[in-house]
């Protein structure tokens, strides 16, 4: 079977989720995508359009995959792909792959990024066959919506969008792409939280509101007990927010507000591997 | 007879659903997102809800919580259709109050056991 790479540039939003939609069906996390959330998608994460793969049959014109690649600075970030159920094991994925490598390579890119979810051993297999190697390990957890049970300690102050960055440029560590610095700047709802406690704890939280849900959340001490701090802001947030849905994506394995999170309701849904490919290696 | 709607983005499940139900002689109702799904739910009001929590527009989970809050719409039975492992949709089932779950690949007798539980046929 011939393939051609054609560039996503070339294809409307509609039709890129269709192809998205259809490597997804038979997903365990199928995570299907509107057109609307397509196109937020690309927006917020920086994907760039003309050097993200399409693989075509090259004599039906057939579409067999696809892959989206963003790119900040010197950094880019594999993401969206995939293979229609019905083209696997053909070399379509390692097609996209080559592609958005190459692609890297030639921008002078020192950093690939990906995530992959824990336990889908035929993506893993690929990544580390092209030199991937496993980070972190990453948790999404979910709340449905209910009004806790007890009110916040401290004093808590809203920290509007301007506020939220300001926080977030000063946060010490390493975000993953999605909850980085410049995802929040690409975002239209983001905001967040400083609390202070009598004994002295203080730290914030930003998150992203999205018409249904909260969302990426970052958590950062800047002094005292971590899980004091988050249980008592995500006390807040879910009393000002009691009819939403929560969603904490990308969550460090080793994050230490996490028995907050499960203080509060929050349950894991699954987990995803974060792997780099260092230039540098 | 009884209303059953199916919320399900993908047509190749939404028709096994549709045979499925067939030897129970229901009334099948199909919705291919979460925006047509609540539309439906009220046009409509079902006697039951079968859910897929992978839709493109909101997942499962989130409109689930809008028929919760929908005055005709929230005591109705909802039963989610995922691939999560077992743990996980059990989770999901209690945290979002949902009322049972069927695995996807189903098996059809659980299937049927489990609308009978819901709907008298």
């Amino acid at each position: 079977m011939g393939t051609k790479i054609i560039p996503a540039s070339q294809f409307t939003t509609e039709e890129l989720t269709d192809f998205y939609n259809e490597t997804r069906v038979d997903y365990l996390v199928p995570m299907p995508m509107s057109v609307d959330v397509m196109a937020e998608y690309i927006h917020d994460f920086d994907v760039d359009l003309d050097i993200s793969p399409i693989v075509q049959d090259s004599e039906t014109g057939q579409f067999l995959g696809l892959g989206m690649l963003g790119v900040r600075g010197e950094n880019t970030w594999v993401t969206r792909l995939g293979v229609s159920p019905a083209s696997r094991r053909r070399g379509a994925g390692a097609s996209i792959m080559d592609s958005m490598l190459e692609a890297s390579q030639k921008m002078g890119t020192k950093k690939t990024i990906l995530e992959v979810i824990k336990n889908n051993t035929p993506a893993q297999t690929l990544f580390e066959k092209n030199s991937f190697t496993k980070t972190r390990e990453l948790l999404v957890l979910r709340r449905a919506p209910m009004r806790p049970p007890l009110s916040p300690e401290g004093h808590i102050a809203w920290l509007y969008r301007k506020d939220a960055l300001k926080a977030l440029r000063s946060y010490p560590h390493h975000l993953t792409w999605i909850n980085a610095l410049k995802s929040m700047e690409n975002a239209s709802m983001f905001q967040g939280f400083h609390i202070e406690l009598k004994d002295g704890t203080r730290g914030w939280l930003v998150y992203r509101h999205k018409k249904h849900s909260i969302t990426h959340f970052v958590f950062h001490t800047e002094r005292g007990n971590p899980v004091k701090m988050a249980r008592n802001i995500l006390l807040y947030l879910h009393l000002q927010y009691h009819r939403m849905d929560a969603y904490a994506e990308n969550i460090f394995a080793d994050d230490p507000h996490l028995p907050a999170f499960f203080d509060l309701g929050y349950f894991e849904a699954f987990r995803r591997i974060e792997m780099i490919r260092d230039i540098k290696i | 007879m009884a209303k059953i709607l199916l919320i399900e983005d993908i047509e190749d499940n939404a028709a096994l659903v549709r045979r499925a139900l067939k030897a129970k002689k229901t009334d099948f109702y199909w919705a291919k997102n979460a925006a047509e799904g609540i539309e439906m739910a009220l046009e409509i009001i079902p006697d039951l809800i079968l859910l897929d929590l992978g839709l493109p527009d909101a997942d499962g989970q989130t409109l689930s919580t809008w028929i919760r809050e929908e005055k005709s719409l929230w005591e109705i039975p909802i039963i989610v259709m995922t691939a999560w492992p077992e743990k996980t949709a059990q989770q999901m089932v209690e945290a979002y109050h949902l009322d049972g779950y069927i695995g996807k690949p189903f098996v059809l007798q659980k299937f049927w056991e489990l609308i009978d539980k819901f709907v008298e046929v």
